[in-house]
């Protein structure tokens, strides 16, 4: 079976073992963490937009997004926000009839502007990239520096699910010419809320 | 497809002819280097990523065995079923496989170069199956029937005008249409159809984790994530360098990844697949295809350390004024000439001596691949397999005489310099290849070495 050729071809090629680095102590540090994540936000693509309480959310999504009539979210019913009920995605292709998705961010990158999501907040994964747009609530308090610093802070257990990540911006190409284009094959826009 | 064999000068030839089209080639993609300069300079801690990452990559492939096998244990206790594939062919061979097992029609693939070299799309289609590039860039350039002509900007050669003929002849956009913006939203409606339709979806994988035995993957468009939540079925395909110890190493990968390919933070999508969705199946092809042997080759192996950010590519003098067709190799650029050569010297041998060794290229790699030395080193193998051609040969056996004496340098930069004042026939004739494209400048007065000997002393 190729498995043992391969291992075995490796073993016999491989270089003289080089240490592995310790973890990264250097990671950028800003003074104003809000005001840079709120920058980079923008600089992906995104709208970024401060909040002080759940109650803000409902006038700024009737502001934005005036015309999505299919709306899931996941805030709960301190958003008096009429939802689709979690069965009505019972397949992954149950998303395509959405135009909007609100739901939270676990922790936002300051010097990205990416947030972390994971599969298990929504009723299908597949939310997150065929929603027309897609808000998502994260709290300053949860706000890191950079990478190495979000890495550190979530840990392992969310590869228990089968799938999480980083969203950063909406879906973009810049494949015609490298003029860049916002909505591509996921989400037409971002709107990040940014309560504090 | 193109067929896997050059002669660099003579494709480069044809790209060069149409002046204009180099000219904004060359344009477009100074741009994109010069966003990753503003992105690289906003972090003053860019150079040590950049050690960092060349040392993890070094560790890893120092002990990728072990770490092959940590990563598959740990994707197998997630469900995910790992299989080796020692060639191109083999890897073809198993994702066929499964997807006639499964009986599936049509599959959509998110960009891996991978892939290309394997030559999977020709590979299944002989065999039924239709595949459809999602990628924009890699969907226009499939629906051209070419290779990607860069690997982070497939269609970075063509026209919107052409884009716009193309698409309404596949997708019957209005006649005439060039409009990014509809353009782009034209083929979002028709992939759309298409991905909720696929039966399969097929990924690269940008880095394989050896502490989780997950794989992740960065998107700015979607298409991966869409290919492979809608299908039953995700197969990922990854070159077995790919491998990374431990979770936190993305941390500075990720921050190094984006920057370097289009000056961009991060991309949008930065997915890790953990496992199969509930009542779907996920195969991961771990593929050689060469590598291992690579890693005994002292002057070569770091060149395994490549996130394929296509940074050197966009920096290239030779790269942005030739396209990435005239390499005639899957991986095109620095990156594309370096590796190449492993697969087969003769038949890519013109590609180590597209450079200008101007360092560039090392310059920018996130991983600090010590790629112009390796151009030069596969020069010398080129060489020593005797396989230079005569004009070459003769001037650089000159140059190397003329090299290695004061006297003669001194001398010969006084000829130059005289010879450059001679009327054009006898520098532009045939025998000079160097004067095809080119024009030289105006001949100095005196050469550096006679004016610092004139102005040393009064500078001092
Ligand atoms: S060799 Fe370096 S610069 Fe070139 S594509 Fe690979 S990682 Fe990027």
């Amino acid at each position: 079976m190729s498995r043992e050729s391969i291992l075995a071809s490796v073993r016999a090629h491989k270089p003289a073992s080089i240490d592995l680095p310790s973890a990264p102590t250097f990671g950028i540090r800003y003074e104003d963490i809000s005001t840079q994540f709120k920058q980079a936000v923008e600089s992906v693509g995104g709208i970024c937009t401060e909040i002080n309480a759940v109650e803000e959310i409902k006038p700024l999504i009737d502001q934005h997004y005036a015309d999505a009539k299919t709306i899931f979210h996941t805030i709960g019913d301190e958003l008096p926000i009429p939802s689709l009920s979690a069965r009505e995605f019972s397949t992954p292709h149950d998303g395509d009839k959405l135009d909007l998705l609100i739901t939270r961010g676990t922790l936002g990158v300051a010097e990205n502007g990416a947030i972390w999501v994971e599969e298990k907040q929504l009723p299908q994964r597949s939310l997150f990239f065929l929603t027309q747009h897609l808000v998502l609530v994260v709290k300053a308090s949860t706000l890191l520096h950079n990478l190495h610093e979000a890495y550190a802070s979530l840990g392992l257990d969310h590869t228990a699910q089968p799938w999480a990540g980083f969203i950063a911006g909406p879906s973009k190409t810049a494949d015609v010419e490298q003029c860049l284009v916002i909505g591509a094959h996921g989400s037409r826009s971002l709107l990040v809320l940014l309560e504090t | 497809m193109t067929q896997m064999h050059t002669h660099h000068p003579k494709k480069a030839a044809a790209f060069v002819s149409d002046q204009a089209r180099t000219t904004w080639h060359n344009k477009a993609l100074w741009f994109v280097r010069q966003k990753r300069d503003k992105a690289a300079a906003s972090l003053p801690e860019w150079e040590q990523l950049r050690d960092t990452a060349a040392q993890i990559k070094a560790h890893s492939l120092s002990n990728l065995d072990e770490y092959l096998e940590e990563f598959e244990r740990n994707a197998q206790a997630k469900g995910i079923t790992i299989h080796w594939a020692a060639t191109g062919d083999e890897h073809n061979q198993i994702v066929y496989d499964i997807l006639k097992t499964h009986q599936v029609r049509e599959v959509v693939k998110s960009k891996s170069m991978l892939t290309e070299e394997c030559h999977l799309n020709p590979f299944l289609e002989k065999r039924g199956i239709t595949v459809i590039d999602t990628d924009l860039g890699e969907r226009i350039v499939q629906l051209r029937n070419e290779p990607p002509s860069h690997i982070v900007l497939p269609a970075i050669h063509v026209k919107k005008e052409e884009i716009g003929e193309l698409f309404h002849e596949h997708m019957g956009t209005k006649k005439g249409a060039s409009d990014p913006k509809y353009l782009t939203e034209s083929a979002r409606l028709d992939l759309r159809k298409k991905f909720l339709d696929a039966e399969a979806g097929i990924t690269g994988v940008n880095f394989a984790v050896a502490e989780t035995g997950s794989v992740v993957v960065c998107t700015n468009e979607g298409n991966a994530d869409l290919g492979t939540v809608l299908p039953p079925i995700h197969i990922a395909c990854m070159g077995l360098e790919k491998i990374i110890p431990k979770q936190e190493n993305l941390g500075v990968f990720l921050r190094l990844l984006a920057r370097s390919a289009t000056g961009q933070p991060i991309t949008t999508y930065s997915s890790h697949f953990n496992g199969p969705q509930k009542g779907s199946e996920m195969h991961v092809v771990i593929v050689d295809n060469g590598r291992s042997e690579l890693l005994s080759r002292k002057k070569f192996w770091r060149s395994l350390s490549c996130i394929r950010c296509g940074a050197c590519m966009n920096t290239c003098p030779i790269y942005r004024r030739s396209g990435g067709h005239s390499y005639g190799y899957v991986i095109p650029g620095p990156i594309g000439s370096v590796l190449a050569p492993n697969k087969d010297l003769a038949a890519h041998k013109s590609l180590p001596f597209a450079s200008t060794l101007c360092g560039s290229c090392t310059d920018v790699c996130p991983v600090k691949i010590d790629l112009h030395h390796q151009l030069l080193a596969w020069r010398e193998e080129v060489v020593k397999a005797g396989k230079l051609n005569p004009g070459k040969r003769l001037a650089m056996k000159l140059t190397s005489w003329v090299l290695q004496s004061p006297q003669r340098y001194k001398l010969a930069g006084k000829c130059a310099r005289l010879a450059m004042k001679l009327p054009r026939v006898f520098l532009y004739n045939p025998l000079n290849i160097w004067g095809r494209q080119r024009d030289l400048p105006p001949a100095p007065p005196e050469s550096f070495q006679e004016w610092y000997t004139k102005n040393r002393d009064k500078n001092s």
